[in-house]
């Protein structure tokens, strides 16, 4: 009876905020020997800068910055983002800043980011977005999905931080359920939920152990020869130096997870990774968004 | 639940059943060589950890749903959750471990009865869903089947961590009397899961597990 009073006393003091929603739609399609943004819709504040192609090595490919002002999700804000990849377009996609989720509102509202990549037969995409960081607080819903048909690639990674250790803010409030889908025609390749629970989670040894940035990086390699595919991964495992990181080769991805203290060395291990993985695959060199550098 | 449910449920997680158990460590041969685990206080924390936010959040609801899909002879969405928890699997050695001896299962029960096993594709298939059409099969209810998942899976973890961290087998019944209470509000809260809540990825597990695939000197298979 009285938790029922106490409900009913926290429903009524509790403003609901009516969150912003943005969203953004694009497609891609070669179109005279270079793929070219044939869909660009936004509603709200998400978009992209002019997109270029920046790679003398692979002069066709698509580079994309999305760009989202107000800088992160409040309470109840959503976030949807659908990115098409027509058969044969290459496409690399990254943001200029790290993703930030707030602190959420005593009525503990959603801030749910929502992103689906369809990839037709051909494409390729690369997705390389700086970390996210989940503020003390947030109740945070993340979902990056990946549609892939006959024989498009994908490179894709994603990088969460909790709290924020520079300012000595751990994550011990708050919620955030993360989802990372990998499809290849209607056959699952990858589904990883990963639910980060405060305080318990925190102190879970199997789950955060005390760390408070975790990371996944994939790539598809199933369009290699086995002997090939083998070679890559222990390429990977002879570049990459960091006792943190664990990389296997599953379901024709080679995936690579993080788990740590340190943001800034799993984005400069990711893209070693990257280096290694984007000639044997994609057929080019990597080519760092020059955004990156600023 | 009928006495012979319950024999058939015993034999199901039988340590003799012949699935080829007891070879995989999730992990946790890492994370005692790596210091992660070094006494029993840690050992209980590691396993009640992979428990309440690993199995529980998926390994349980998937048992579930694969029980109903069964129970309810609706083979295309069992074939369809087992390709899921599958794909849950989050690096080449637990899903080894999971495919191993899900396949071993399914040929042991299509030698005791073709008929089991008819309905299915060739798909490679979970442990976790030969285990779910077994007990569908041998009638064991859902709660005593999911109580008998757990307790497999815990046998396991305990007889690895008896081997490398070692504990003595005083110890590891000590540790069992401590951990087996912990197995039915698991199962709980894994039945009532509803299935978009599903999660259970554990970063720290995942990264044993792949790093467990490339350690030096090892007992237990990659």
């Amino acid at each position: 009876m009285s938790q029922l009073i106490q409900t009913q006393h926290s429903k009524a003091a509790v403003p609901i905020k009516q969150g912003w929603l943005a969203k953004l739609e694009l497609g891609f399609a070669p179109i005279a020997n270079k793929t070219r943004l044939t869909l660009n819709k936004s509603i709200g504040p998400l978009r992209v800068q002019r997109p270029f192609h920046p790679e003398l090595g692979a002069p066709d490919c698509c580079h994309v910055y999305l760009l989202h002002p107000p800088g992160g999700l409040v309470a109840g804000d959503t976030l949807l983002m659908n990115v098409e990849c027509l058969e044969g377009s290459k496409v690399v996609l990254t943001t200029p800043a790290s993703g930030k989720l707030y602190r959420s509102n005593l009525a503990r509202q959603e801030q749910c980011q929502q992103q689906r990549f369809h990839l037709q037969d051909n494409s390729s995409l690369e997705w390389l977005p700086p970390e996210t960081i989940i503020f003390n607080g947030a109740q945070g819903r993340l979902d990056s999905h990946f549609m892939l048909q006959g024989d498009a690639q994908l490179i894709a990674w994603e990088i969460t931080c909790l709290g924020r250790k520079a300012s000595d803010e751990d994550f011990d409030h708050g919620e955030l359920m993360q989802s990372i889908k990998v499809y290849r025609e209607q056959r699952p390749l990858l589904i990883e939920n990963t639910r980060i629970d405060n305080a318990q989670t925190a102190a879970n040894p199997a789950a955060l152990a005390g760390k408070h940035v975790y990371a996944c990086m994939l790539a598809t390699v199933d369009k290699l020869d086995e002997q090939a595919q083998k070679q890559l991964l222990e390429e990977l495992r002879e570049q990459l130096a960091c006792p943190d990181i664990g990389i296997t080769l599953v379901r024709g991805l080679v995936i690579l997870r993080y788990l740590g203290d340190n943001a800034e060395t799993v984005r400069e291990e990711f893209e070693a990774a990257w280096a290694v993985i984007r000639p044997r695959t994609l057929g080019h060199a990597a080519v760092r968004p020059r955004i990156w550098n600023t | 639940m009928s006495s012979m449910a319950q024999l058939q449920l015993m034999r199901l997680v039988s340590p003799s059943l012949p699935v080829g158990g007891f070879a995989y460590s999730q992990g946790l041969e890492y994370a005692i060589e790596n210091g992660w685990v070094n006494n029993p206080e840690q050992l209980a924390a590691w396993i009640s950890g992979c428990l309440n936010a690993g199995l529980a959040c998926l390994d349980i609801p998937m048992l579930a749903a694969l029980y109903k899909a069964c129970a309810d002879k609706d083979f295309a969405q069992f074939e369809s959750v087992n390709l899921e928890l599958i794909a849950s699997r989050e690096t080449l050695e637990l899903e080894l471990e999971d495919v191993q001896m899900g396949n071993a299962l399914r040929t042991l029960l299509s030698q005791l009865d073709e008929s089991i096993t008819a309905h299915l594709s060739d798909k490679p298939m979970s442990w976790t869903s030969m285990f779910a059409l077994a007990g569908v099969h041998w009638q064991v209810e859902l709660d005593e089947l999911a109580d008998g998942y757990l307790w497999t899976w815990l046998e396991n973890q305990l007889a690895v961590a008896g081997k490398t961290l070692p504990l003595g087998q005083t110890a590891c019944q000590k540790l069992l009397s401590e951990l087996l209470p912990l197995l039915p509000p698991a199962r709980e809260a894994g039945l009532a899961l509803p299935f978009n809540q599903i999660s259970g990825s554990l970063p720290a597990l995942s990264l044993a597990s792949a790093l467990h695939e490339t350690q030096y000197c090892r007992l237990f298979r990659s």
